[in-house]
């Protein structure tokens, strides 16, 4: 990245400004240079340069001073909420959002786990990469149930930009012609092992519904001439993605959308810069720009631009559309239907089963995969279940015990060292993640009086479980073990969550809803192409756009929404419709 | 040769190098590691992150990026280089100076060695006390652990110590080998004179020992097999072909 491109003040008029330059920022900004705009970027964290700011990719074990595990002090102070997410370590807890720095609040004895990433490339760099399209099942969920609003767009208008963001992003996965779960452009899947191979076969034997797939994952199994082009590289099964890879092996940011906005020469970033609110001009009806402060000196600014992508995550967008009132919107630009900052939701994680598979002492594998294999959605998909509407998908993994497994078995000595080096029993596991349904209370709002330091209203988030996501929980948990023991899988322990404590919302850290798409204007605060609806010129493609969850790991369902929007903003402005 | 390998091969020699690297490096490395660091590379003097406990950048990283960069064929010119490289060389930020100096020798240091011994005995590789496990353990309780986690390990440690007091009028240490096996055995299964309470004690002893040796070096790399770099994952591989466990995670 060359030194002009950062900026901090500047007088220019930009056609375009993103905040946020993670999943859906990156993409913001790829598509509108592509389609020759000029644009700014803004990001309220750090600049993290590819390959170079990966301190902790590449460093052995023995090299990290606590093994990989955090000072407790540092975790107590810093990083009370991060520290949850099990993909926080001393080798990566650098690009996981501070807890001191970043406060927030909960409502009493409703818990909410904000899991963040706050640097340039957001949550790009540590997301897990598991990628899955929504299929009409999931468009059409509200419609039928009468939860939430109807999602003003279907399947097949979503269809041509889920292949253009899989192209570009990469994605491994096999053609399984799945109803529930469309195929896509794909490179090659990785494979199974042997252990799950055979209880493949087992449980598609025993259960007509179910099929098991290999997990689809934003990792490069067979790179394109275009992927190479940019510096990018097949996958060597580290699965230490979370540290940042110099193989540009996975999707970021940095790996793929950055460079290929950066080569079009009309990208401008500032970061650490954070927004602070939308200006609004109330003649025009249009944004004009954002203002932003400086995270190291506290001064205010200002940028100009003709359109604003809101990209800042979930949470972020909706702060910031929150803080940024003015007599026109007093509680929120964009919020004249009050749905700003309500049906938020995440997905039902944490319930499942696991148990010991005999036999098999002769077989391994070698590498580190990445994904693991996928049971899509097979609950009210045929027949209606009694106890609760929607469904979920398990997450499945065969392996054997490494030596983490072993603090807990009985033995010590040279026996134990022996058993421990023979590599231990194979392990069978299913997990669910579920659809949490969209409730009008389950808010977030502007706290009344705490700030964070910066002068930023807190958020007050007051989000929990509902009558259908503790049934569907339920059910998660017993029908994983009933399905573990149907194949003969032995010493099942059951995973429940039966409240907010065991597993709490925001911790699958796929929040969404609040700032949805809808058909009516009264009902809902963007179009059908995440434009708001009330201010024409501002628009949100982060996860606040969503109308339902889905069951789906949600990231590939905003890149295609981000670039879809972007289409159709690049569209309006040559008309000059913004 | 495919990409795959030549890049696997760069990866080895660059953790070869990671790991052989010079004794005066890894000194530092040690002494370094006691001290604390702020991680962000930039200051924010109107409002002061406090310095937290991290680990150093690896200097060897400026080598490992260097090949990767010219293995994946980009461009690195004498120009982009050195901006390549400049992360690698910056010095951590200034280190915090309230952090006082080494600890005083911990008294159960004798005892520490001995369990962690029992537990990962020397064979034909080398055992916990040689990886300097032991030490690992009283750091990992006393940096990483829980408050929780601190005082079942404190309670455990003198739990055992009182009931070899019952046995004979020394510590632990001074029992028999047998006796200590045995006693030992007991504490593992939770069997009178101990209960549940000091087994779940052992689990977190045990558990503290396993992170300290197989993540040491000769643990990882010789006791188990060590392979940072898989090029691939094979999901069909004979156990024989290995012949030992691997030792990151799977
Ligand atoms: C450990 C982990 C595993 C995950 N696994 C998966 C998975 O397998 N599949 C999947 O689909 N999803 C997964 N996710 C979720 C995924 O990371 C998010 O859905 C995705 O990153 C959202 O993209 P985004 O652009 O909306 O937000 P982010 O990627 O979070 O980017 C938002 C950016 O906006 C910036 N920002 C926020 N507020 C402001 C402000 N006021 N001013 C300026 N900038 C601001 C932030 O600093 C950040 O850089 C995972 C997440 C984590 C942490």
């Amino acid at each position: 990245m060359s030194g002009d491109v950062f900026i901090k003040s500047t007088k220019e008029i930009f056609d375009a400004i993103v905040v946020g330059s993670g999943i859906t920022g990156g993409w913001a900004a790829k598509e509108l240079t592509e389609r020759g705009l000029r644009v700014l970027m803004v990001e309220r964290g750090r600049a993290v340069e590819h390959r170079k700011d990966y301190v902790g990719e590449a460093v052995p074990p023995w090299k990290l001073p606590h093994r990989g595990r955090v000072d407790a002090k540092t975790v107590e102070s810093q990083h009370a909420v991060q520290s949850t997410c099990y993909a926080f370590n001393d080798a990566t807890r650098h690009f996981f959002g501070n807890d001191r720095d970043l406060p927030y609040a909960t409502a009493q004895g409703r818990p909410f786990s904000w899991i963040r990433g706050n640097q340039l490339g957001g949550k790009s760099l540590i997301w897990h990469r598991q990628s899955y399209r929504l299929s009409d099942l999931d468009f059409e969920a509200n419609l039928r149930d009468g939860h939430g609003v109807d999602w003003p767009i279907r399947y097949n208008d979503l269809k041509p930009w889920y292949d253009h963001v899989e192209r570009h992003a990469g994605i491994s996965g096999a053609m399984d012609g799945i109803d529930v779960l469309p195929d896509g452009v794909f490179q090659p899947p990785f494979e199974m092992n042997t252990v799950e191979k055979r209880l493949k076969e087992k449980i598609e034997a025993a259960y007509p519904d179910i099929r098991m797939i290999i997990g689809r994952c934003a990792h490069l199994t067979q790179p394109t001439p275009e992927q190479i082009a940019i510096g990018r590289t097949v996958c060597m099964a580290r699965n230490e993605c979370q540290k940042g890879c110099s193989f540009g092996a996975y999707f970021s940011t940095q790996s793929s959308t950055l460079p290929m906005a950066l080569a079009t020469g009309r990208l401008a970033i500032a970061t650490d810069a954070i927004v602070h609110s939308v200006i609004y001009d109330p003649h025009t009806n249009r944004a004009t720009g954002v203002r932003v402060i400086d995270a190291e000196t506290l001064e205010s600014r200002e940028y100009v631009a003709k359109v604003v992508f809101l990209c800042a995550s979930t949470l972020g967008t909706t702060q910031i559309l929150l803080n940024s009132s003015s007599e026109h919107f007093p509680t929120g630009l964009g919020n004249s239907s009050d749905t700003l900052g309500r049906y938020l939701m995440d997905h039902l994680y944490g319930a499942g089963a696991r148990g010991r598979v005999e036999g098999f002492r002769d077989e391994y594998y070698s590498g580190r995969r990445p994904t693991w294999p996928y049971i899509p959605r097979f609950r009210n998909v045929r027949e209606r279940h009694a106890k609760f509407i929607r469904g979920y998908s398990l997450g499945g993994s065969g392996y054997r015990d490494g030596w983490r497994s072993f603090g807990v078995r009985e033995g010590f000595g040279i026996d134990f060292k022996r058993r421990i080096r023979e590599a231990g029993d194979w392990r069978f596991s299913l997990s669910g993640s579920g659809e949490m349904l969209p409730r009008a209370d389950n808010t977030v709002r502007l706290h009344p009086t705490l700030k964070d330091k910066w002068g930023m209203p807190q958020l007050l988030i007051d989000c929990s479980f509902g009558e259908n996501d503790l049934a569907m929980y339920r059910d998660m948990a017993e029908t994983s073990a009933e399905i573990l023991d149907r194949i003969g899988v032995k010493d099942i322990e059951i995973e429940r969550v039966e409240t907010s404590e065991d597993h709490p919302p925001g911790l699958a850290i796929h929040e969404m809803g609040t700032a949805r798409m809808g058909r009516d204007p009264k009902t809902s605060v963007l179009n059908r192409y995440n434009q708001c609806h009330d201010v024409p010129n501002v628009f949100v493609t982060d996860g606040a756009c969503m109308t339902s969850s889905a069951w789906q790991n949600p990231s590939l369902t905003y890149m295609a929404l981000t670039a879809r929007a972007c289409h159709h903003a690049v569209e309006q402005l040559k008309r000059g419709d913004l | 040769m495919p990409l795959a390998t030549i890049l696997y091969n760069y990866w080895r020699i660059c953790y070869q190098t990671a790991w052989q690297g010079s004794p005066k490096l890894r000194n530092r490395a040690d002494t370094l590691r006691l001290r604390e660091f702020s991680c962000s590379s930039r200051s924010t003097p109107t409002l002061m992150n406090e310095p937290t406990d991290g680990f150093v950048p690896d200097l060897s990283r400026r080598d490992w990026i260097a090949s990767v960069a010219s293995a994946l064929g980009l461009s690195v010119t004498a120009a982009t280089l050195p901006m390549l490289l400049s992360a690698c060389n910056t010095p951590p930020s200034a280190p915090s100076p309230a952090q006082p100096d080494r600890p005083q020798p911990d008294p159960r240091t004798a005892l520490v060695e001995q369990l962690a011994e029992m537990i990962i005995p020397q064979t034909d590789t080398p055992g916990a006390i040689e990886t300097g496990t032991p030490a690992f353990v009283l750091h990992f309780m006393r940096i990483c652990a829980t408050t929780q986690e601190r005082e079942k390990f404190d309670r455990g440690l003198a739990k055992l110590e009182a009931v070899a007091k019952t046995q004979q009028a020394g510590p632990f240490t001074t029992l028999t080998s047998e006796a200590r096996t045995a006693l030992l055995h007991k504490l593992d299964r939770g069997q009178t004179p101990f209960d549940a309470a000091d087994k779940a004690f052992f689990s977190l002893l045990k558990s503290a020992v396993l992170l300290g040796y197989y993540t040491s070096e000769a643990g990882a790399t010789q006791e188990l097999a060590f392979l940072p770099v898989p090029g691939a994952y094979r999901g069909n591989f004979p156990f024989a072909q290995v012949g030992k466990a691997w030792s990151l995670p799977g």
